[in-house]
């Protein structure tokens, strides 16, 4: 026989009300505390962004994004086509360099090295040269390359900026592939596969959506750096589309164009911050959108 | 006044009712068993997991392994194809030989072992793929490159699953249902045709039907595939199997525990007239 449960004596009230009073209110704060933690994070990227249309807004053009930068600062008119094909060219090659190395660079740390000695060192290494200050970067450059050549170029520039990006997308990348789950590793080598071609056929593309997403962060960064590049590429006010010679880019332009007194250099550099948000979210979109080719849908 | 109804009040054992629960074996195992293990041995470190296991894998013939965790069975199902190299300290001792090969011989390339031994494992593990690219994932590894998608329904339609994902094949694997996702794991090891399949708790991440699908699958690949499943459900080891090794955990002299192999024997036999009596106390249910 078993036992009936005891019958409830008063009806049932299932309503919040019932809930002792503190429960409510401890939830009612803690809501409203997330709500407002949010808010304040949101304000200073909001008004970033409103500063940065309302005062630049008004100096993009066809001509200011296609011509020359003036030589002398002051003088009105002219454009910023130089800096944008500089960032674009520094930029581009310094991704192209330390992605692909990066990306490598955490494949070993995550799948053969783990935690051996030399992957240990490597890893600890890496996090010390996220600490780096990017200026320490283009000094480094500055003695080893630009010095022995007598030569400043935009190879220089993608140099110290890759110096700076490799070290992000290795941990980024390593932390992404290890989210990746055991069992799809052991599952591809129960069918004989090897371990190489488990990582290239199951773990990366397991993985792409995060390895973007960390190296796209390393792209951000380094192309709004100023510091590595001020000893290494010089500047120009023609547009250079090679990575010899001298060369400049946006936000070294800003930099100065920003600490001149004169009003025309003040909207060129307000100009220039635009132009750099615009690059910086068209090149994230684009990696999204080829990311999204190769990752696989849950759905 | 209600009617009521009586449950079986037959006791809680896990022991089969009547033998007609007990299949006979098909075919007697009169060729030589596709796999030997001669006092097998697995450390993880210097910890030995599972002591001096002597057992045969007779061909076409599906065997379980059944026992209480932690007694190593899962460790000595996965010292059969190799995968336990996967676990960093992993070491085994003793022999596990493959049509007469010691498949640890210093020369045995494990990627060869385990295109000959597949493996099924406890929880479904799609790749992120579509379900056509799960299955023919195998056939790349392998580099089978004639009739693909032939064999892909080939092996859908083994696993039980075509009818069912036909119309689906570009959709993610892992938008099944968990039994879905089991079968499908299954037509993936089956699409490289293995020798041996190697199967670890397939059932437990799913429900009594699904279960069933699976176990009514087993039957049939037997007469294709030697099987060796390692299953926490002594039913369910009574229903597919055709021969059963019971393993428990012992605590030696130095208070290590470690798992052994008790009993190996006909499923029918270890069910119903098991030589040893730690068996029988675990097959009806009394411990200790």
């Amino acid at each position: 026989m078993t036992v009936a449960p005891p019958r409830p004596t008063a009806p049932l009230d299932l309503t919040r009300a019932a809930l002792p009073a503190t429960r409510r209110w401890r939830n009612t704060v803690a809501t409203g505390g997330m709500v407002a933690a949010l808010a304040l994070a949101a304000v200073p990227l909001a008004l970033i962004c409103y500063q940065v249309l309302l005062k630049g807004a008004g100096s993009i053009s066809w001509e200011f994004l296609t011509e020359d930068i003036p030589n002398s600062a002051r003088r009105a008119g002219g454009g910023i086509a130089p800096a944008i094909v500089g960032t674009l060219v520094i930029t581009g090659t310094a991704a192209l360099l330390a992605i692909p190395l990066g990306v490598l660079g955490a494949v070993y740390l995550n799948e053969y090295g783990k935690s051996g000695p030399l992957a240990k060192f490597i890893r600890t290494m890496a996090d010390v040269m996220t600490g780096v200050p990017s200026i320490v970067m283009g000094l480094f450059i500055y003695v080893i390359m630009v010095i022995p050549l007598q030569q400043q170029s935009g190879l220089a520039g993608a140099l110290a900026l890759a110096c700076l990006m490799l070290p992000v997308v290795i941990r980024s990348t390593e932390e992404v592939l290890r989210l990746v789950p055991d069992d799809l590793r052991q599952a591809s080598a129960a069918l004989g596969a090897r371990r190489w071609y488990t990582i290239v056929t199951v773990v990366l593309p397991a993985a792409v959506s995060g390895i973007t997403s960390g190296a796209m962060l390393a792209v951000a960064r380094a192309a709004g750096e100023t510091a590595p590049l001020i000893f290494t590429t010089g500047i120009v006010y023609q547009s250079n589309w090679s990575l010899s010679g001298a060369n400049t880019a946006l936000p070294a332009l800003i930099f100065k164009n920003a600490s001149e007194p004169f009003a025309a250099a003040n909207g060129r550099a307000w100009g220039a911050a635009i132009t750099l948000v615009v690059l910086v979210l068209a090149a994230t979109v684009i990696a999204r959108l080829i990311s999204g080719r190769f990752a696989v849908k849950d759905r | 006044m209600n009617q009521m109804t009586f449950p079986d009040h037959r006791p809680l054992t896990t022991a089969p009712q009547g033998a007609g629960l007990v299949p006979d074996p098909r075919q007697a195992p009169a060729a030589a068993p596709v796999m030997n293990l001669t006092d097998v041995s697995v450390f993880y470190g210097s910890y030995e997991a599972v002591r001096n296991t002597t057992m045969p894998v007779h061909t076409h013939q599906i065997t379980a392994m059944i026992g209480p965790s932690g007694c190593g069975k899962s460790t000595v199902l996965r010292s059969l194809n190799r995968m336990n190299d996967l676990i960093p300290g992993a070491r085994v001792a003793g022999g596990v030989t493959y049509h007469g090969q010691d498949i640890y011989e210093r020369d045995v390339d494990p990627i060869q072992v385990r295109r000959r031994i597949g493996m099924v494992f406890q929880k479904p593990n799609p790749f992120p793929k579509s379900i056509f690219d799960n299955v023919a994932y195998g056939l790349k590894v392998n580099q089978i490159r004639d009739d693909v998608a032939g064999r892909v329904e080939q092996a859908l339609r083994g696993a039980a699953l075509w009818d069912e994902v036909k119309d689906k094949l570009k959709t993610s694997g892992l938008a099944l249902s968990g039994g879905q996702q089991q079968r499908l794991c299954i037509a993936r090891t089956i699409a490289v045709q293995p020798d041996v399949i190697l199967m670890d708790e397939p059932c437990s991440a799913l429900d009594p039907i699904a279960t069933s699908k699976v176990e009514d699958l087993m039957h049939e690949l037997a007469g294709q595939f030697t099987i060796v499943i390692v299953t926490h459900n002594m039913q369910q080891a009574a229903r597919v199997s055709h021969h059963t090794a019971f393993f428990t955990a012992e605590v030696d002299a130095n208070g290590v525990r470690h798992g052994r192999l008790v009993e190996f024997s006909e499923t029918g036999r270890i069910f119903t007239n098991p030589v040893d009596k730690r068996t029988e106390d675990y097959i009806t249910g009394r411990f200790g």
